[in-house]
């Protein structure tokens, strides 16, 4: 029922995509074999209703009776849309033109699981459980098999926790680091050589296991040179980002991209979304943290002549449940919001608006399927193969 | 109906018609189960047989003196607020005398994985932490009651902030999907009901409250029952639901044993997790004792975590250390203990070996090499006289090769050198 009901809505905006995405604007962009992608994970499920504000709407104030954010408060977007005020560090990219929003951004048949909902995202495969690759690891593979577009240098994994599923899957190998040193053998040379002995003593070992491990440790010792190249290229910059462990994150992808790592996608993560209780309190800390981290690196691309080869896409698991709880939260929700940051796009809200008249179970209904939005920011950005037909996926939220 | 007939896999392994009990087994045992031992100890469980040595590394043995001081310590530490000192002090009891014990907490502290980020009361966290290790091994509903009527708990999952009128659903739906049954084994409004249900559980005074004027008294469904259930019911439903057992039994099964399960194997460990009465050190005895536990495919098959891997080295060497410095470097590689990422755990496997964490766990290596000389300053107490070789079969869970020899002759006479060379090889990430 519910899943006919969203294949339904979907149903009239799936013709075949006609022209370019509207939501990009590459005049002035790279060669999409320069161009570089972050991805910000909000972890925990962020309340997209307190994030981009229905700020005009009576039925967010009803639902949200101690939540519900003051009209004047939040940060004009257009006429029915306003950013949490602790976004404030984002209000002059929104006014400048570099900030782009998606309401209403979901699966089918969505699960209010944290975990179930977070690796459907990171696969891109909602109908199965598909837990071995995500969909940037597929299209660097499909690059790779050269079905389309330029493979990218590295494919970084910056946040401390679970491995972002989203990369796995290509041939090329993930590097996970929290630092430019992380890759640093503390024994030098003489250590890599006994890294180097282990690695060929336990070659062509009958053990699918060890062969793995073998994979992993073989692309962590040749990786390091690369990055010490890097760190000399381009020195850390952290003293110019916030003091927050999001924002070290950041300063890291930029320093990367800086460094020569001009195609590349990385991957990083602010937890602490998950407000069952005391929304009010931890909510605005926490975006704040987002909204400083973001500002600091959008500058640091900037001072560095790369503001134009880089995208960022910030999306969570899951938004939150239309009306707040007993206890001053919101608890588990579907559909949530997606935020685009960058010099090459086209500004502001694409597609409708919250409908907060129709909900399922008390939850936002998706007005556009992830992997859409996925799909688009595959080819119209990377240049790599998409995994779907690419449908007009804009044209259906029109109202 | 037998765990025999479920699952050939399971039967008890037989010594001699099913294989040996030498070396290599007590070696396989003894790492799984405290994640290392000296080579004399090694040598010892081999010689006690395959029963006398499950009895020792299961050793129902009381806290000695030593270790109720540890845990003294524990708790004066989570009065100052030290996380790094608590972590600290749990590592020193993993070194110590009862490592199953303390391996079987940190089994469950994933399990129920519950973060001081969060939960911002070290007291409570090391309340939870002692839970952990007096109850782990024992009845599961008894562990699930303690775990969830504990403060750690109730705050870490909201459910003393949840009120009648608008239930909070945070720790009704990790009960179903991550404690107790997993995902696809109950409903959506199996969690709504339930979080009606747990309404009154509450704290006072950092203790466990149940205040009736906070309960939602009415009628609820909760997987297929019908009552005017309370928080009570909802634990006593979870455990008594078809699909717990298995649940539990299986994620034991990928700790201590190894990671694929199929099927079959996941039915049979079930019905052992019933023959067992539920309890969990019943039940881990006769999986270590299975067919399946010294069989091929479970040798050398699972990653080390970083505790494991840590504690592994240090444990073979037998090896006093700088506790603090080793938590903190053991939270480098990704395990920080008492912060784990999320109500979900760590993620296991495969997942510890990114690019920084190899390196990492290969630097860790370079610093037990350095000894005292380092900054974890490793003393080693193994007799001087111990041999290269025992040390690294101990280690690595196989006797060296001619190709090992210039290995073993560099790091000799010093175990350190030894065992930190070996943690720079793929093989030393797995046991």
């Amino acid at each position: 029922m519910q899943r006919r009901r969203f294949l339904g809505g979907l149903a009239a905006g799936a013709l075949a995509a006609r022209g370019p995405w509207p939501v990009l604007d590459l005049a002035g962009a790279p060669e999409d074999a320069e161009r570089a992608l972050v991805l910000v994970e909000l972890d925990g499920g962020n309340d997209a209703l307190g994030t981009l504000v229905p700020r005009e709407d009576d039925a967010y104030f009803r639902a949200r009776p101690k939540l519900a954010l003051a009209k004047d408060a939040t940060i004009r977007v257009d006429d029915a849309l306003g950013l949490h005020p602790a976004l404030a560090a984002l209000a002059p990219h929104a006014a400048e033109g570099r900030l782009a929003a998606f309401c209403g951004v979901g699966f089918p048949e969505s699960d209010r699981s944290h975990f179930r909902a977070m690796d459907v995202w990171h696969s891109g495969v909602p109908d199965r459980e598909e837990t071995r690759s995500g969909w940037i690891g597929r299209a660097v593979r499909r690059a790779e098999r050269g079905e389309g577009g330029t493979p990218p240098e590295a494919l970084f994994a910056l946040a401390p926790g679970r491995a972002p599923l989203v990369l796995a899957g290509a041939a090329r190998s993930v590097t996970a680091i929290r630092s430019l040193g992380d890759l640093e053998l503390r024994g030098g040379e003489e250590q890599a050589k006994a890294v180097a002995r282990g690695l060929r003593r336990s070659r062509g070992k009958d053990s699918p296991r060890l062969e793995e491990v073998r994979r992993r440790a073989e692309h962590a010792l040749a990786f390091g040179r690369r990055l010490d190249a890097a760190a000399k290229a381009a020195p850390a910059e952290t003293r110019r980002y916030p003091d927050s462990p999001f924002a070290a994150q950041l300063a890291l992808a930029g320093s990367l991209i800086a460094g020569g790592f001009r195609r590349s996608v990385h991957h990083v993560r602010l937890g602490g979304f998950d407000t069952h209780v005391r929304q009010d309190e931890t909510h605005p800390a926490t975006l704040r943290v987002l909204a400083e981290g973001l500002d600091a690196f959008l500058a640091h691309l900037g001072r560095q002549k790369r503001e134009k080869d880089v995208l960022v896409l910030v999306f969570s698991e899951f938004g939150r449940r239309v009306a707040e709880n007993g206890g001053r939260g919101t608890d588990h929700g579907s559909a949530g919001l997606a935020l685009l940051l960058g010099e090459g796009l086209r500004p502001g809200r694409h597609g409708a608006s919250y409908d907060l008249e129709t909900l399922e179970r008390g939850d936002l209904r998706a007005l556009l399927d992830w992997r859409d939005l996925q799909d688009r920011l595959l080819s119209e950005w990377m240049g790599w193969a998409p995994e779907r037909p690419l449908r007009d996926g804009l044209a259906l939220l029109a109202k | 109906m037998s765990v025999r007939a479920l699952d050939d896999r399971l039967a008890p392994y037989r010594v001699g018609r099913d294989g040996p009990f030498g070396l290599d087994e007590a070696i396989h045992l003894a790492r799984r189960v405290e994640c290392g031992a000296t080579p004399a100890r090694m040598a010892a469980l081999a010689a006690a047989g395959l029963e006398g040595a499950l009895d020792e590394v299961l050793s129902d043995a009381p806290a000695s003196p030593a270790e109720a001081g540890l845990l003294a310590m524990g708790a004066r530490i989570a009065r100052r607020g030290d996380t790094d000192a608590l972590a600290a002090a749990w590592l020193l009891r993993f070194l110590g005398e009862r490592p199953w014990r303390e391996h079987l907490a940190l089994f469950w502290h994933d399990h129920f994985a519950t973060s001081q980020d969060k939960v911002a009361d070290l007291v409570a966290m090391e309340v939870q932490n002692r839970i952990l290790l007096e109850s782990g091994a024992g009845p599961f509903a008894a562990l699930l009651e303690r775990v969830a009527k504990d403060p750690a708990m109730l705050l870490w999952l909201d459910q003393a902030a949840s009120t009648p009128l608008r239930p909070n659903e945070n720790f009704a739906r990790e009960l179903f999907e991550l404690f107790t049954l997993g995902r696809g084994h109950y409903a959506e409004s199996d969690v709504l009901e339930a979080a009606r249900a747990l309404t009154g559980w509450s704290l006072r005074g950092g203790r466990f409250a149940w205040r009736p004027e906070a309960h939602d008294a009415g009628e609820k469904t909760i997987l297929g029952e019908r009552g005017a259930f309370d928080g009570d019911a909802v634990l006593a439903i979870a455990v008594a639901a078809p699909r717990r057992r298995r649940f539990i039994a299986e994620k034991l099964c990928r700790w201590f044993v190894r990671e694929e399960i199929d099927e079959e194997l996941g039915s049979g460990l079930a019905a052992l997790m019933e023959e067992a009465g539920d309890v969990t050190a019943v039940f881990l005895r006769r999986l270590l004792a299975s067919r399946l536990f010294f069989s091929e495919a479970a040798r050398g098959a699972l990653v080390r975590n970083p505790v494991q891997l840590a504690v592994g080295a240090l444990r073979t060497l037998d090896a006093r250390v700088a506790t603090t410095e080793l938590a903190r470097r053991v939270a480098d590689l990704g395990l920080a203990l008492f912060r784990p990422p999320s109500v979900e755990g760590w993620r296991n496997g495969t997942a510890w070996l990114d690019s920084a964490g190899l390196v990492g766990r290969q630097n860790l290596g370079v610093l037990i090499a350095e000894g005292e000389d380092g900054p974890l300053r490793v003393r080693s107490r193994l007799e001087p006289e111990t041999e290269g070789a025992a040390v690294f079969r101990a280690f690595l869970g196989r006797a060296p090769d001619e190709e090992d020899r210039r290995l073993l002759v560099a790091a000799h006479p010093d175990p350190r050198a030894l065992v930190g060379a070996l943690m720079q090889e793929p093989e030393a990430q797995l046991h």
